[in-house]
């Protein structure tokens, strides 16, 4: 067992390797001077400067695999320069960008699991009713509206009924609100402020049921299918013979067997949901990863990009791996 | 139809049949089956794959499938399962009155939980025991009836052999204190040297409680171990039936002939098909005659001896 | 035990597809966006300020609201939204083949290679497939735009380096099962080359299932490519290609007072996401026997 967390953790490691790899090819692809694209663009007096610096930054002058050393060394050594967009050292921008991003996320994991479950274990108990044809009817109509439009009409509408959704939080908090863990739903608390609280967790709501979406149908379908096929496992076959009741069968018999996959494909739906992330953020203009993307755009910021590009997969990478070694610790019959 | 409920029975079917729907037309599995189990005896249900006895024995568990379709009355320790075309009390009698040993007993146990926890459930949702450690005591006499150490119910069905596990799903069917248990192929999936332990402890308990006994097999050379009466099945219907002895010593029906002849039934090259009228078995049997395109009548001779065959109708 | 039986009747997944509701209705839904897609420089009322063109008598008109003569208003420098709308449908249905045909090319070569040849290159594909996998599409765009600039070929090319790994990984699990066949055995035996093999035996057979899986989720892709799209659009400062994902994310800075702009082209998104979502459950249901089975809950 110990042996099965160690090889993950492993090839965690590995494809982080392999990631920066890639980050570091995708300067290298850029048509043009590298160096260039990594200084930003700079056009101006101070272009010429900007770009050799940026030239020794990347050890151009070098063997292509020295220079991925020297990047990858850099990288994991938290030494990720400073960011031309704003003008503050990129690990700090980061950083702070992805804790809101990561409060909304995890905010949304915890409504969709739960949500998705629920939905899930109803669907499968009506499987081949009527009711269970309109919730499938239903979503795939909810899978088919791209959030970041619902987003933009659930933004629409609040402003047509006068809410107030945009942003983290109120602006007039902006002054009395200190940042202590950088979770504005934790922070309120901390300094409590109830009111700061209520107004962080209704602007969080919203764009929370948003990213939701997803995770939750995609769970539910999931769901679905795998507990009412699992009515039909010998040994819940067995299990109802021997008069055990419908709700032991049904929690500890057949969604006992479901609930590992279940945390292995919350895991792979949370891969997907952090890209919706961004976006829906940008909609809610909210800070986070999503601001980032479109002002590094706007910039030319290419180190801010690959930095939040190998942040992103890095989180990716932890997720995945604990999903996988979570998905294994729950199920007994895994002695590796 | 008129069925009088009698006491004395634990398993009463009247015309009973038992199909399965599919788009529109319905494959019977059991057709027209009259049959009476007395209460504290033993019968086996023997028969190839195919033959349905595994659909009646499910019945008799209370396993009803979805899109099943039933016809006539079955009756089990006064409660009406089957009545009407109707499928009206499985829940009542599953665990309460019947429980059932599976054919696969390691797929049959619960893989998530410790043994121990499917035997508390049993307890307390049949026998409504709460308390902890009643239901221990209880659990400890049941593992010790099958010859199981206590060390079992820590630990989680994959790490039990194959006897074991068997010998578990015994000590799990008797755990609530059923009046009759079904018990679906017991000895499939064991070496020879293990099922005749297992028959002879399946038989040895259920004398012991007073629990009827239907053990449903392919397997005619266990019947002489664990029942006193035995039906023959073949495409649905019941060709034969009397007490093991007599159908072994002197087999009337041309099947059950065959079926003690036969060194190994699962390698019957014949595959049963779609029942076409006339006798079950006259596409097979080596004495048909024209007679027997029509269906024979269930002939009952003495001793509870009963045939469905034209030649001993002559 | 005949507690699950699955009914056969109905000869092939497309013939059972044909005869259910839904995969009419999606079907119906796709063909006739095809139709519009494909016509759409004859049937849009103003053909050039579809595709982007900045005309005379646009930049007179202005950002209009919804009306009888542009039903879907006009964008902010006065262009007519239904027919970039609708002449938009080229680009989605464009990309989305693009990127399926793409990641299905890439991905089933790899999968067929890693899955027959042991070793190194199954290896070395594999680790990639699991690389590749966590690469998340939006922000690889985003890097490409900065890199080589934003455009159509960015959001391909993104959505492709993400994508083929999952066929890769679905045509790798198949051919695994195949390379294991008599015939496989056989060819080999014979003396045919490893390579010819490999892509005129074991290749013919892992495609259909990779295919069919690419059938089912072609909305994913189509809404990717959309997301994809957003992020470009909203960081435009002009806009002239009619994506429906551009016009999006361009119109959503406008939302509050051209609310048009980015409501029309998603709709239409919606619409054909939900009919390709619609084919999509229907094959994957008629060509499983599980999920075939008709169902009631039984205890």
């Amino acid at each position: 067992m110990v042996k099965y967390y160690v090889k993950r953790t492993l090839l965690g490691s590995t494809l982080i390797v392999g990631l920066l790899i890639i980050t570091y090819l995708l300067v290298y692809i850029a048509p043009g001077d590298p160096a260039h694209v990594w200084a930003g663009k700079p056009r101006g007096p101070k272009a010429t400067e900007a770009i050799e610096l940026a030239r020794k930054e990347l050890g151009l002058d070098q063997p292509l695999h020295i220079q991925i050393v020297t990047f990858m060394i850099r990288f994991l050594t938290g030494n990720w320069g400073v960011s031309i967009a704003f003008k503050q050292p990129i690990a700090d921008v980061i950083l702070r960008s992805f804790k809101a991003t990561a409060e909304l996320l995890l905010f949304s994991y915890m409504i969709a699991i739960p949500l998705g479950l629920a939905l899930g274990i109803f669907m499968a108990l009506k499987r081949g009713s009527k009711v269970d044809l309109l919730l499938r009817l239903t979503s795939s109509m909810f899978i088919s509206v791209p959030r970041f439009w619902l987003a933009l009409i659930v933004v629409f509408v609040f402003y047509l009924i006068g809410f107030q959704s945009l942003g983290r939080m109120d602006p007039r908090f902006s002054i009395e609100f200190k940042e202590v863990t950088g979770f504005y739903l934790l922070d309120s608390l901390l300094i409590l402020r109830v009111d700061i609280f209520l107004d962080v967790l209704t602007r969080l709501t919203a764009p929370s049921l948003i990213i939701a979406v997803y995770p939750v149908f995609s769970i539910a379908k999931y769901v679905r299918y795998t507990l009412s096929e699992r009515f039909y496992e010998d040994y819940v076959i067995e299990a109802v013979s021997l008069g055990i009741s419908r709700i032991s069968i049904l929690t500890r018999y057949a969604l006992r067997g479901v609930i590992p996959a279940v945390v292995q494909l919350a895991g792979i739906n949370f891969v997907y949901s952090f890209v919706e992330t961004t976006i829906v953020e940008l909609v809610f203009m909210r800070e986070g990863i999503g601001k980032i993307l479109v002002d590094g755009i706007l910039r030319s910021d290419y180190p801010l990009i690959v930095a939040a590009f190998f942040t992103v997969s890095l989180i990716l990478v932890a997720v995945n791996t604990f999903t996988d070694i979570l998905q294994k610790r729950l199920d007994p019959r895994v002695t590796i | 139809m008129v069925l009088n409920v009698k006491k004395e029975f634990a398993v009463q079917a009247e015309a009973l049949s038992l199909g399965y729907e599919d788009l529109g037309s319905v494959f019977w599995a059991v057709r027209d089956v009259h049959l009476e189990i007395e209460r504290g005896s033993s019968l086996c249900i023997v028969g190839e794959s195919g033959s349905g006895k595994t659909t009646l024995g499910n019945a008799i568990a209370g396993l009803l499938p979805p899109y099943v379709r039933v016809a006539g009355k079955l009756v089990i320790e006064g409660v009406e399962v089957i009545k009407d075309s109707r499928v009206i009390g499985a829940n009542k009698i599953r665990g309460r009155i019947v429980t059932k040993i599976p054919q696969n007993p390691a797929t049959s146990l619960n893989p998530y939980v410790r043994i121990e926890q499917m035997f508390y459930d049993v307890l307390r949702d049949v026998r409504g025991i709460r308390e902890k450690r009643i239901a221990r005591e209880e659990i400890s006499k049941l593992v010790s009836a099958v010859g199981l150490e206590e060390d079992v119910l820590y630990m989680y069905p994959h790490e039990l052999s194959g006897g074991m596990s068997q010998r578990v799903t015994i000590a799990l069917a008797l755990a609530s204190k059923p009046s009759i248990i079904v018990a679906d192929e017991p000895t499939s999936n064991l070496d020879a040297y293990l099922k005749g332990h297992i028959v002879r402890l399946i038989r040895d308990l259920s004398d012991k409680f007073g629990i009827s006994l239907v053990v449903i097999t392919h397997d005619i050379s266990i019947t002489e171990v664990v029942c006193k009466d035995m039906v023959v099945m073949f495409l649905g219907e019941i060709v034969e039936r009397g007490h093991v002895k007599d159908i072994i010593r002197a087999p009337l029906h041309p099947y059950s002939s065959e079926l003690i002849e036969a060194v190994n039934l699962e390698s019957a090259s014949y595959k049963p098909k779609k029942y076409a009228g006339g006798c079950v078995y006259h596409a097979r049997c080596p004495h048909a005659s024209n007679e027997c395109l029509k269906p024979p009548p269930l002939l009952k001779l003495s001793d509870g001896r009963e045939v469905k065959c034209w030649r001993q109708a002559r | 035990m005949n507690f699950t039986r699955v009914s056969n009747k109905g000869r092939t997944t497309l013939w059972r597809c044909l005869r259910r509701t839904d995969f009419k209705v999606g079907v119906t839904i796709i063909a006739t966006l095809t139709i519009i897609a494909i016509l759409s420089p004859v049937i849009t009322p103003y053909p050039d300020e579809g595709v982007g063109l900045i005309t005379e008598a646009a930049k007179q008109r202005g950002p209009q609201p919804p009306s009888l003569k542009h039903p879907f208003g006009t964008d902010m420098v006065g262009r007519d939204m239904l027919s970039r709308v609708l002449i938009g449908s080229r680009y989605s249905l464009i990309q989305t083949t693009l990127v399926i045909f793409g990641s299905l090319a890439i991905g089933v070569i790899l999968g067929v290679l890693a899955g027959y040849f042991r070793g190194i290159v199954e290896a070395v594909v594999n680790y990639a497939i699991e690389l590749f996998l966590l690469l998340p599409p939006v922000i690889v765009a985003a890097a490409l735009s900065v890199a080589i600039g934003p455009g159509m070929s960015t959001v391909v090319l993104s959505l492709i380096l993400t994508w083929w790994a999952w066929y890769a990984r679905l045509a790798y699990i198949q051919s695994r099962q195949i390379r294991e066949l008599d015939f496989i055995k056989v060819s080999e035996a014979l003396g045919f080359g490893r390579v010819y093999v490999a892509f005129r035996h074991l290749l013919p057979n892992v495609a259909p299932p990779v295919v069919v899986q690419s059938m089912i989720d072609t909305a994913s892709v189509l809404l990717e490519i959309a997301t994809v799209n957003f992020l470009i659009g909203s960081v435009s400062a002009s806009l002239d290609t009619p994506d429906w994902g551009m016009m999006i994310g361009y119109g959503f800075r406008y939302i509050t007072t051209y609310w048009w702009m980015s409501f029309f082209p998603g709709l239409f998104l919606v619409v054909t996401a939900f009919g390709f979502i619609l084919v999509g459950d229907a094959i994957s249901e008629e060509s499983s026997p599980n999920l075939r089975r008709r169902w009631r809950q039984w205890f």
